[in-house]
C-alpha cells in the first residue's frame, strides 16, 4: 500500500500544469495556420482533403461525446449526416442559399432524427440504442426512396448549389475557411462542455446512474441531453458535404461509416477532445494514400475495434498521456494509494450552515416477493442530531436508506416526510434535489475521475448551471465553478489533499470511504445518510470520520447512520432506532436502547447476530 | 394466402434463430454477440465450399458446425475474455470490430454478389396446400429450426450447465460463489452459439443464399425478435422472430416492400417504448 501521507506527492509538476497556460493559445494557432494553409500553396487535393478530415473529425466528435464521455454507444451518426445533408441540400435548391440558415436548419433536422431513437433508445439501459441507431442507419436508403423525387430518390440529389453567405457565392477557398472555422467553433465549445460540471456528470452517469441519480443528476435526461448534442456536429458535417460536391446519394451513409467513425473514434481515444481529431485524420488521410486500402478497410476496421477493447484504453490520445506521465513525474499509476490519518490534524472543521430536512417515516413497508423486508417502520430524525440505524443483518436497515433516497418504491400506504415535503416514490435524483445526499455500503467511484472530481461532483445541483451556460461560459457558470474552489476546503479539512489528483479508483478502501464522505460533505447536504460508513476503516480514520460526522451534524444537517459498530454509536449518536426483521423494536437514546430488554435479546445480548456489535455497555450486562 | 404465411414464417424463423444465438451467448456470458449473424452466414459459405467440393452434405454440417463453433470460441477470447474494462459495454464495440472482419473477409474471398448453394444439398420444389403454393425447402427449413429451438428450451432448462447460465445472468457474483466457472460458462456459449449456426447453415443457406449484404439486415431483425420475445427468453425469441416475419410479409404483399423496414422500425420503437422488457421478459428492481 502506498502510503502518501499529509505531504505534497507530486513532486515535479505535470505536463498540463507545465504547458497548460499556453494550451488556449495554441489551440488558436493551430486554426489560423490552418485556415490559411490554401494562401501559401497548399493545392486543391490536401484543401479536399483537409475538409474531409474536418466532416470526420465533426461526426466523430459526436460518437465521442455520447459513447466516451456518456457511455451510450449510439452507431447512428450517419443518419444523422444524412439528415444534415439531405435537408441543406433540398432547402439550398429549392428556397434559400445561405449557408448559415442551411447550417441551423441542417442541425435542427439531424436533431430530431437522432431524438426519435434517443427517446426509445436511451429509456433502456444496454444496448437498445445501438441497435436502434444500427437500424436508422438501415432506413436511410428506404426512406430516401420513399420521399422519392423531392430529394432525389436512389439516384441521389443533383443541383444543389454552390455555397454562399448573405447573397455572395464562396469560392473555393471561402468555403474552406468557412468549414475549418465552423469546426473550431464547434470543438471549442465541445471543450467547453466536458471541462465543465456537465463533462463530468456524464462520466458519473457512464460509470454508474445509481451513483449519478444520487447526486442529483438525472440519468435519462442527461443522457437525452448529451445525445441531442451530439447530433449537433453530425447535422454539420452533413450540411458541409451536401455542399462540398453539391451532390448527396442515399448509399454514401450506409452502416459502414457508421463502422469508420467508430474505429476512427477508438483509434484517436473516445474520452478526449483531441481524440476524434486525430483519428478522423488519420482514417481519411492513410486510405488514400494506400491503394489497395478499400478492398482490406473493412478488416482493418473491424481490427482496430478489437484491438481498442485489448491493448489502448483511449486510444492515441490515452498513449500520449501515458508518455507524458512516463516523462512528467509520476511514474506510474499507483494502486491502493491511501492517506495516513494518523498525520492528519484532528480538529473539527466549521462547516456551512444548513437548514437541516426532518425525515418523518410513517407506516413504511416494503415487500419484495414474499419477504416482507419493511413492516410499517414509523420514526422521526431531527435536524441537527445524528440518528443510528441499528439491527441485525437483514434488518431491513438498507433497504430503509434505499427507499428513502428513492432506489425502491414503499407499499401502499407508506408516507415518506423530508423537511415537510412528500417524497413517497420519488425518483432518486427529485430527492437528491431536495438536499439529500447518501454514501453507499460499497463506496461507488467511478474510473477516470480523480478524486477532487470524484467530491466535486457533489457540487452538481448545489450550484445549478444549465449546459448551455457551461458551453457558452454564462456568469451562472462562472459562480458554479467558483464554488467548485470550495470542494478544495472540503478535502483539505478532511487532510485528502494530497490525493486531490489522484485517480479516484486507484485508491485504497479506507480512503475512497473517506472520498465518499467528502462528497456528501462538499454538497452541503440538508438529510444525510452514511451507509456502513466505518466498515473497512482502521482506528485513525474512524476517528477522523467521527470528527467530520459531528462536523456535519453541528452544521445543522440531519445525520442518519447506518452502522454495526455500537461502541461508534454510542459515542456519536443522539438517537438510536433499532429493527429487526423490518420493524422497529426499540426507539430512542443510546443509554436507553442499549438497556432495553428486547434489544439486548435480539441483537446486542448473546453477541449472537453479528460481529464487532459488543460494547462495553453490554459487555457489563452480559452478566458474564 | 398460404405462400405469404409460410414465406413471412419461414423469414421469421431466421429472425428467431439469429435471435436464440444471441440470447445463447447473453445468457452464458453476459455479452451481446454483435458479430452473431457474420457467423452464420460464414457458416453458409463454408458449407457452400464443403458441398462444392462434393462431401456429403451431413458431413459438412458437422465439420462446419465445428469449424464455427471453434471461431466463436476464437471471437469469445479476443473480444470478450481479453476486454481491459468491462464498463460501459465495451464488448458492443470489439463484438462489432469481429463483425466487420468477417464480413471483410467474405467479400474479400467471395466477393459480394449471392451465390447458391449446389443443386441437391438441399430437398427443394413446391407443395400445393390449401390457399396457395409453398416451398418445400422453406418448411423443411422452419421444421430445423423449431427442432433446435426446442433443443435449447431443453438445455437451458433441464440441464446443469442450462440452469447455471440462467443462475449467472442473475447475479454473476452469486453464481460463482455457488462454484460456477463463469469463464468456461461464457467459452461454452460462444462454442454453442458456432456450433448451432453451423447446423442449420444448409437449409438457411437454400432460403438466404450465400451473400454478405442480408448479413446486416439478419442481424438488426434478430435484435428486433430478442427485444420483442424478452431479453434471455428462448420461447420469446421464438415468438418475437415469427411475428415480425409475417408482418414483414403482409406488409410486402398490402402495402409495399419498400415500408417493409419503417413498419418493423415502428414497431420496435413502440416496444420499446410500451414494454421495454418484452413479452416474456421480466423487469428488476434495482439494488444498491
Amino acid at each position: 500500500m502506498a502510503k502518501i501521507g499529509n505531504v505534497s506527492s507530486v513532486a515535479n509538476p505535470t505536463f498540463s500544469e507545465r504547458f497548460g497556460k499556453f494550451l488556449p493559445i495554441v489551440r488558436v494557432l493551430v486554426v489560423v495556420v490552418v485556415a490559411i494553409l490554401p494562401f501559401v500553396g497548399l493545392d486543391a487535393f490536401w484543401t479536399r482533403q483537409i475538409i474531409l478530415v474536418a466532416l470526420m473529425a465533426l461526426t466523430v466528435s459526436g460518437l465521442s461525446l455520447i459513447f466516451g464521455y456518456a457511455g451510450q454507444l449510439n452507431l447512428g451518426q450517419p443518419a444523422m449526416y444524412a439528415a444534415g445533408a439531405y435537408a441543406a441540400g433540398y432547402f439550398s435548391k429549392n428556397f434559400v442559399n445561405d449557408l448559415a440558415i442551411n447550417l441551423a436548419i441542417g442541425i435542427a433536422v439531424a436533431v430530431l432524427i437522432g431524438l426519435l431513437v434517443g427517446l426509445p433508445g436511451l429509456r433502456t439501459s444496454g444496448w437498445s440504442l445501438s441497435i436502434l441507431s444500427f437500424f436508422l442507419v438501415l432506413l436511410v436508403v428506404p426512406v430516401v426512396n420513399i420521399i422519392g423525387a423531392p430529394i432525389g430518390g436512389f439516384a441521389g440529389l443533383t443541383g444543389i448549389p454552390i455555397a454562399a453567405q448573405f447573397g455572395t457565392q464562396l469560392d473555393a477557398n471561402g468555403f474552406y475557411i468557412f468549414v475549418v472555422a465552423v469546426t473550431a467553433l464547434w470543438f471549442f465549445l465541445m471543450l467547453n462542455l466536458i471541462k465543465s460540471r456537465h463533462g463530468r456528470a456524464l462520466l458519473v452517469v457512464k460509470e454508474s446512474t445509481v451513483l449519478a441519480s444520487s447526486l442529483g443528476i438525472a440519468p435519462f435526461g442527461t443522457k437525452l441531453k448529451v445525445y441531442a448534442i451530439s447530433a449537433i456536429p453530425s447535422g454539420i458535417a452533413g450540411v458541409f458535404f451536401a455542399y462540398l460536391d453539391g451532390y448527396v446519394a442515399p448509399d454514401s451513409f450506409g452502416l459502414n461509416l457508421g463502422v469508420t467513425v467508430l474505429a476512427a473514434l477508438v483509434l484517436g481515444g473516445a474520452v478526449s477532445v483531441y481524440g476524434p481529431l486525430i483519428g478522423a485524420a488519420f482514417i481519411i488521410i492513410v486510405p488514400s494514400q494506400l491503394n489497395s486500402f478499400d478492398k482490406y478497410n473493412a478488416i482493418i476496421y473491424g481490427a482496430l475495434l478489437v484491438a481498442s477493447g485489448i491493448f489502448f484504453n483511449n486510444g492515441i490520445v490515452g498513449i500520449w498521456n501515458s508518455l507524458v506521465r512516463r516523462v512528467f513525474g509520476r511514474k506510474k499509476a499507483a494502486t491502493d494509494v491511501s492517506v495516513d490519518f494518523s498525520e492528519v490534524e484532528k480538529v473539527r472543521p466549521v462547516l456551512e450552515k444548513v437548514d437541516g430536512l426532518r425525515l418523518e417515516l410513517t407506516n413504511v413497508s416494503k415487500r419484495f416477493g414474499g419477504n416482507q423486508a419493511l413492516k410499517s417502520v414509523s420514526a422521526v430524525a431531527e435536524p441537527g442530531q445524528i440518528t443510528a440505524l441499528i439491527g441485525p443483518n437483514g434488518s431491513g436497515k438498507t433497504t430503509l436508506l434505499n427507499l428513502i433516497s428513492g432506489f425502491y418504491k414503499p407499499d401502499e400506504g407508506s408516507s415518506v416526510l423530508i423537511g415537510g415535503n412528500n417524497a413517497t416514490g420519488l425518483p432518486v435524483h427529485k430527492v437528491s434535489q431536495l438536499g439529500v445526499g447518501r454514501t453507499f455500503q460499497t463506496p461507488i467511484i467511478p474510473e477516470g475521475l480523480t478524486a477532487r472530481e470524484v467530491v466535486a461532483a457533489a457540487n452538481f445541483v448545489r450550484h445549478p448551471s444549465t449546459m448551455a451556460s457551461s458551453i457558452l461560459h454564462l456568469p451562472s457558470y462562472r459562480k458554479a465553478r467558483k464554488s467548485d474552489a470550495e470542494v478544495d476546503g472540503v478535502m483539505e479539512s478532511m487532510g485528502l489533499a494530497s490525493i486531490a489528483n489522484e485517480p479516484a479508483s486507484s485508491l485504497a478502501l479506507g480512503t475512497r470511504r473517506m472520498v465518499e464522505l467528502a462528497r456528501t460533505v462538499a454538497g452541503a447536504n440538508k438529510l444525510i445518510l452514511l451507509d456502513e460508513v466505518a466498515a473497512g476503516l482502521d482506528e485513525e480514520e474512524i476517528v477522523e470520520l467521527g470528527i467530520m460526522i459531528r462536523a456535519l451534524r453541528d452544521s445543522g444537517a440531519t445525520v442518519i447512520l447506518v452502522e454495526h459498530n455500537f461502541t461508534f454509536v454510542q459515542e456519536l449518536a443522539d438517537h438510536v432506532l433499532v429493527l429487526a426483521e423490518g420493524a422497529v423494536v426499540a426507539d430512542g437514546s443510546p443509554e436507553y436502547v442499549a438497556n432495553h430488554p428486547e434489544v439486548l435479546r435480539q441483537y446486542l445480548g448473546e453477541g449472537a447476530a453479528v460481529t464487532g456489535t459488543r460494547t462495553q455497555k453490554s459487555k457489563d450486562g452480559d452478566k458474564k | 394466402m398460404t405462400t405469404v404465411l409460410i414465406a413471412g414464417l419461414a423469414t421469421g424463423a431466421i429472425y428467431a434463430f439469429i435471435a436464440l444465438g444471441y440470447n445463447i451467448t447473453h445468457l452464458a456470458s453476459g455479452a451481446l454477440n454483435f458479430a452473431h449473424a457474420n457467423l452464420m452466414m460464414l457458416a453458409v459459405f463454408l458449407s457452400m465450399v464443403g458441398l462444392q467440393l462434393g462431401l456429403n452434405a451431413i458431413i459438412v454440417t458437422v465439420a462446419v458446425a465445428i469449424v464455427v463453433g471453434l471461431l466463436a470460441l476464437i471471437e469469445e477470447r479476443l473480444a470478450i475474455r481479453l476486454l481491459r474494462n468491462n464498463a460501459a459495454h465495451s464488448e458492443l464495440v470489439t463484438t462489432l470490430g469481429v463483425a466487420s472482419i468477417i464480413t471483410g473477409f467474405i467479400v474479400l474471398i467471395w466477393g459480394s454478389d449471392p451465390l447458391s448453394l449446389p443443386a441437391g444439398s438441399w430437398p427443394t420444389g413446391a407443395l400445393d396446400l390449401p390457399g396457395g403454393r409453398v416451398q418445400l425447402s422453406d418448411l423443411l427449413m422452419i421444421v430445423v429450426i423449431l427442432v433446435i429451438a426446442a433443443a435449447l428450451i431443453l438445455i437451458s432448462r433441464k440441464t446443469k450447465i442450462g440452469i447455471s447460465a440462467l443462475a449467472r445472468s442473475e447475479d454473476r457474483e452469486a453464481a460463482q460463489l455457488r462454484g460456477i466457472d463463469v469463464l468456461k460458462l461464457s467459452m461454452f456459449g460462444f462454442a454453442l452459439s458456432g456450433v448451432v449456426v453451423g447446423l442449420a447453415a444448409i437449409p438457411i443457406g437454400t432460403k438466404t443464399l450465400a451473400v454478405s449484404s442480408v448479413i446486416l439486415i439478419l442481424a438488426i431483425k434478430g435484435f428486433v425478435a430478442l427485444t420483442l420475445g424478452g431479453v434471455g427468453s428462448m420461447g420469446g425469441a421464438i415468438v418475437g422472430g415469427l411475428f415480425i416475419g409475417l408482418l414483414e410479409a403482409v406488409v410486402e404483399r398490402y402495402v409495399g416492400a419498400s415500408f417493409r423496414d419503417l413498419i418493423v422500425f415502428a414497431v420496435f420503437l413502440a416496444v420499446l417504448f410500451i414494454r421495454p422488457q418484452g413479452l416474456f421478459g421480466t423487469v428488476r428492481q434495482r439494488v444498491v
